[in-house]
């Protein structure tokens, strides 16, 4: 960047507003009554609004997101998949 | 091949234009690290589910009452790294509109809470390890694994933290001393940052709500 470009002021709206979902999902996970499935689903929305907006995932473009997120989505249901069988029987 | 070769190559789809996908070669690499790192994190979740799945009652009760772990200090741990992540998206923001003294303050309150974080990690190694914990002992007669697994993804976890505030602190010194900014170094420490944070994510809900 050009050291004499000149500072303008950043905006945190959004950065905060992701904070704040952050903690209410945090705090709805550990205090409200939970299984299996409120905890995947709260993390599921954690993981989105991390990679999504902190991270800005979201403004990248379609063909770099799947590269990103095809990768490990299809690696985690490999391992998974293939250690799910081995498990249910133990 | 010629150079002339080289840049004579424009496929329809391909809009990246010197660089991969419109991005930085370090943002990149970040990235394919951070994919790289997320399924060994991935592979270690998997088997510790495939242990307790196969350890059924003998596994202990994590946090909540009668269990190992203080759920205030482990809810508190989250928040306290949610925060500081929050804290270097700000960073990334003000680095990317050329404000210097903004990533500065907002990259050494991230690496505070870093620090805070890590802090609390000890003290929950500590305390763990105070009743008797070991890596091949549970304390209560529940499955060892659970210990196993317990120093493993944390201590990993806790390593990245540790390497994450080296990262922050170079790139907080780098950006209050060099002449220039350089936002996209602010930009990769930060995806690093974000990274340990997505990782807790996991370990908080599969490791102790579940």
């Amino acid at each position: 960047m050009d050291a004499t470009a000149t500072a303008s002021a950043p905006n945190y709206k959004k950065i905060w507003k992701a904070w704040a979902a952050l903690l209410v999902i945090t705090v709805a996970m550990v205090f409200l009554p939970h299984n299996l499935w409120t905890i995947m689903i709260g993390i599921l929305f954690k993981v989105v609004i991390i990679a999504g907006i902190f991270m800005d995932l979201k403004d990248e473009t379609l063909d770099f997101v799947m590269i990103v997120g095809f990768n490990v989505l299809f690696f985690a249901i490999l391992l998974y998949a293939l250690m799910v069988p081995d498990g249910l029987v133990m | 091949m010629s150079l002339t070769a080289q840049t004579s190559f424009t496929p329809e789809r391909w809009q990246g234009g010197l660089s991969p996908y419109n991005q930085t070669w370090q943002k990149l690499m970040m990235w394919m690290f951070i994919v790289g790192d997320a399924l060994l994190f991935g592979g270690f979740l998997a088997a510790y589910g495939f242990t307790r799945h196969g350890a059924g009652d003998a596994w202990p009760v994590v946090l909540g009452e009668g269990g190992l772990f203080s759920t205030g200090l482990l809810t508190t741990m989250t928040f306290v790294l949610i925060t500081s992540s929050a804290f270097m998206a700000c960073a990334v923001s003000a680095a990317k509109a050329n404000n210097r003294a903004e990533t500065v303050k907002w990259t050494f309150l991230t690496l505070a809470g870093g620090v805070v974080f890590l802090g609390m990690q000890v003290y929950e190694w500590s305390h763990f390890i105070g009743q008797g914990a070991r890596p091949w002992f549970t304390p209560g007669g529940a499955d060892p694994g659970f210990a196993a697994y317990f120093f493993l993804i944390t201590g990993f976890h806790g390593t990245h933290v540790l390497i994450g505030l080296i990262v922050l602190l170079v790139t907080a010194l780098n950006a209050k001393r060099r002449p220039e900014l350089n936002p996209n170094g602010v930009e990769v420490a930060g995806l690093y940052w974000h990274f340990v944070d997505l990782v807790w994510v996991f370990i908080f809900g599969c490791f102790y709500l579940l």
